[in-house]
């Protein structure tokens, strides 16, 4: 473990090591509490819309099917799981299983956006996409129910290109480069982002595809 | 407060064991499966209530577990509350904005005025 540690770089401006990892740690935190208000606004939106048009919302979520958000929510749960496996091997030095864990990571994140594919797909054909074409035009709370889904995941499927587009630099770059084996801090700071990208869901899926009656 | 410089860097980094990551990885699973459950007993206003706690139950999971913020540093805990804060925040002042205007669907602007939807005079 110590001789891990003595490879890791030292950046002039830091005391120690611990100093250093818990700098670029709280920059991710900072980073993370900007998405909690991005995010927050359209949840915001979703409170004050879903008090003012209930039936709407009971209305619209019919559209959704509570098996593909739940099949979505199960890709990325296991996704965290192999992305925190993966910030595991790394701080233990282990860059093949590392390599594993991220590849993992990237497939159940292409998963979720063929999911995501299908259920967008399906709500075209069947024109319920807020705008001239849609389908119920006599009940706007639904037709706002739709828009903020759509916004809602749209910003949250973003966020998992994102994610991908990352992630997969980070294996490559531990591939290809004996150097970044050394560092297990952009994996630990992708995976502080993944697991973000995973609560929000957690909080989309009851939201959008679960609402009784 | 210790010099750092005397610790051993063990705390540095802080793997925790496989078994624990699955465990609560199964906790989650399982937290999933009640929220499912619950969504389909009509428990009126108290589902959403229900379904929001279990998120919060896993959220606090993942955020321990996970992105072990337990183990991170001070300032790191602080922002992760500062983000809740200003999230209530903003929820809390808009909330007691539009609860306080008494606006309901049928003054919504939106209703009203539809062309071409007036009853077809007799």
């Amino acid at each position: 473990m110590s001789a891990h540690e003595q490879e890791l770089h030292l950046g002039h401006q830091f005391e120690d090591l611990k100093q250093q990892i818990e700098s670029y740690t709280i920059g991710m935190w900072i980073f993370l509490v900007t998405e909690v208000m991005f995010f927050g606004g359209l949840f915001t939106a979703y409170i004050i819309y879903r008090a003012k048009f209930p039936e709407g919302w009971v209305h619209g979520h019919h559209h959704l099917d509570w098996r593909l958000g739940g099949l979505n929510t199960l890709i990325l749960l296991t996704s965290s799981l192999t992305m925190a496996l993966a910030v595991r091997a790394a701080m233990l030095n282990k860059w093949k299983p590392q390599v594993l864990f991220l590849v993992c990571t990237v497939l159940l994140a292409f998963g979720f956006m063929i999911v995501k594919y299908f259920e967008y797909s399906k709500k075209f054909r069947e024109h319920i996409v807020p705008g001239p074409l849609f389908a119920h035009k006599d009940d706007p709370g639904q037709e706002l129910f739709m828009g903020l889904y759509f916004a809602l995941t749209g910003l949250h499927g973003f966020h998992v290109l994102i994610g991908i587009l990352v992630i997969s630099a980070i294996t490559i770059r531990t591939i290809n480069m004996r150097r970044m084996r050394q560092d297990f801090i952009p994996v630990e700071l992708v995976g502080l982002y993944w697991h973000f990208v995973d609560i929000v869901w957690i909080f989309l899926y009851p939201l959008l595809y679960l609402i009784s009656k | 407060m210790t010099n750092l410089h005397d610790e051993e860097h063990s705390d540095v980094v802080h793997a925790a064991s496989v078994g624990s990551y699955l465990a609560n990885y199964f906790a989650l699973l399982g937290l999933l499966i009640i929220t499912v459950a619950v969504a389909r007993v009509d428990l009126g206003i108290l589902n959403m209530y229900a379904a929001m706690l279990i998120a919060m139950v896993k959220t606090v999971l993942v955020v321990l577990f996970f992105m072990h913020l337990g183990k991170a540093g001070r300032l790191s805990r602080i922002w992760a509350l500062t983000g809740i804060f200003f999230f209530l925040i903003m929820i809390g002042l808009n909330l007691t904005d539009y609860s306080s205007r008494h606006m309901d669907a049928t003054s919504s602007p939106t209703q009203p005025q539809r062309g071409g939807e007036q009853p077809p005079a007799e």
